[in-house]
């Protein structure tokens, strides 16, 4: 449901006019989605907290740029995803392809070991097991499903892949949330 | 294809959003506002200073044009002379020293009294003012405060300045006896002061300046101006020798009070000018 009052981009371009309270708004109305969808997809809160502010602080100067061209959402997720993919290049990580049938079959993670499932008594906790089991690209438009409330196609043009790859992501994704929690 | 064309299994997204939704700490929401209002005050400084430099530059500018443009007549002003209507005709070598008869010319009286000029700025009419015609050199100066107005540029431009009722010269009824011109020029007089109604110097102001209707709408200094531009310009195309001729013109026409003070002026104007004996002997008043 669309937040009442003026939409993401009529705040950012009167951010871009010199207004900082619409961005007062933006950020209000973004940062709690964009802060989860960094920590859950980093699993380094500390790491997350870092990229989250270099996010904020690249559309800051990028302000003046700024064009209407997408929804805010989308330039603001975009910035957040190629901050994540340096974060993963400079500690040598690399994201898994996105061509599903080259993906690795997901490492069964630890949480998920029959020696610490009874640790994992609450739903929540093993919702978040779950998630940080996913592989990244998985995870990442698992996350922007539900942090931002993206289609599949506005997943696909975030994270600058194929719509039909990221329409595979999300479902993936889903079906082994779906499978980890039904092991419970 | 999107979440609601095509809805997804919904479970996880369920759980999911019933976990507890973290939010930034408040410090790093701080840091971030602060930022974005930073880089918003540093903006104006930006768009505003070519803006306000341009606007300086003009008003400047403007400021300097119209300054230039009041001053100009004001450089252009010289002392009034005869009218312009007189022949030219050029005499030509003359004694270093006056004859008897020029000795006994009337000198020049030169009313000593403060310009509009000198207190509005630059003396306007310092350029016409000979370099050894000090004021000191006419004594005889009293107030006329009897004399009778005469609606003219003078009196026009003297209703718009706000410096008090000025000396003026008194003029003698007899003609041999010295006259009374104003050693600033008449053109100063005329556009500073009122002229007494049987100046000839003011009339001679007035017939040198173009005919200027009272009626007009047009700014008053800008009438003034206009004369004064008018007088200066007859006055810079008249030669000594022009100018000698036009008074013997006078003498020989029995104008001889005229006569006088057209000579007290060109002695202001050309107090060097050597002048021959026959042409003394043609300005000279009668015996």
């Amino acid at each position: 449901m669309p937040p009442a009052g003026p939409s993401d981009e009529q705040l950012m371009l009167a951010y871009r006019g010199g207004d900082a309270e619409s961005f007062a708004a933006l950020y209000a109305r973004h940062k709690g989605g964009l802060f989860r969808f960094m920590v859950r997809s980093i699993k380094d809160r500390a790491a997350a907290e870092e990229l989250f502010q270099e996010v904020w602080m690249k559309l800051i100067d990028s302000r003046s740029r700024y064009e209407p061209q997408a929804k805010f959402s989308i330039f603001l997720y975009t910035i957040a995803h190629n901050r994540m993919i340096d974060h993963w290049r400079r500690r040598g990580l690399e994201t898994v392809s996105l061509d599903e049938d080259d993906a690795p079959e997901p490492r069964a993670p630890q949480a998920m070991q029959p020696e610490r499932r009874a640790e994992l008594n609450r739903t929540g906790e093993r919702m978040l097991a779950a998630i940080a089991a996913l592989p990244v690209l998985q995870r990442e438009a698992f996350l922007l499903h539900e942090e931002s409330g993206m289609t599949v196609a506005e997943i696909a043009v975030a994270t600058g892949s194929d719509p039909q790859a990221a329409k595979s992501c999300l479902r993936y994704a889903i079906a082994k949330l779906r499978e980890a929690l039904a092991d419970e | 294809m999107n979440k609601k064309d095509e809805p997804l299994d919904d479970v996880p997204g369920a759980l999911y959003r019933a976990l507890p939704r973290d939010e930034p700490p408040p410090a790093m929401d701080a840091a971030v506002l602060a930022a974005a209002r930073r880089s918003v005050a540093k903006r104006p400084e930006r768009n505003w200073a070519i803006p306000v430099s341009l606007a300086a530059v003009l008003v400047l500018s403007v400021g300097v044009t119209l300054r230039v443009a009041e001053e100009r007549p004001d450089a252009q002003m010289k002392p009034l002379a005869p009218s312009p209507a007189a022949p030219a005709v050029v005499e030509s070598a003359a004694p270093q020293s006056p004859s008897p008869a020029a000795a006994a010319l009337p000198q020049a009286k030169v009313a000593q009294r403060p310009s509009a000029a000198s207190a509005s700025g630059p003396p306007m009419n310092e350029p016409a003012r000979p370099a050894n015609a000090p004021s000191a050199q006419e004594p005889n100066v009293s107030p006329a405060p009897e004399r009778k107005e005469e609606r003219t540029i003078g009196a026009l431009s003297a209703r718009e300045s706000t410096e008090p009722a000025p000396f003026v010269p008194s003029p003698r009824a007899d003609s041999s006896q010295p006259i009374a011109p104003a050693a600033a020029s008449a053109a100063d007089a005329a556009a500073t002061r009122n002229v007494p109604a049987d100046r000839p110097v003011a009339r001679q102001a007035l017939r040198a300046a173009p005919p200027v209707a009272a009626e007009s709408g047009a700014p008053m200094m800008s009438r003034s101006a206009a004369a004064e531009s008018s007088v200066a310009a007859s006055l810079e195309a008249r030669s000594p020798e022009a100018w000698l001729e036009r008074i013997a013109e006078m003498r020989a026409q029995g104008r001889h009070k005229e006569a006088d003070e057209s000579y007290a002026e060109f002695r202001l104007r050309f107090p060097g000018h050597a002048i021959t004996p026959e042409i003394l002997r043609k300005i000279a008043p009668p015996r």
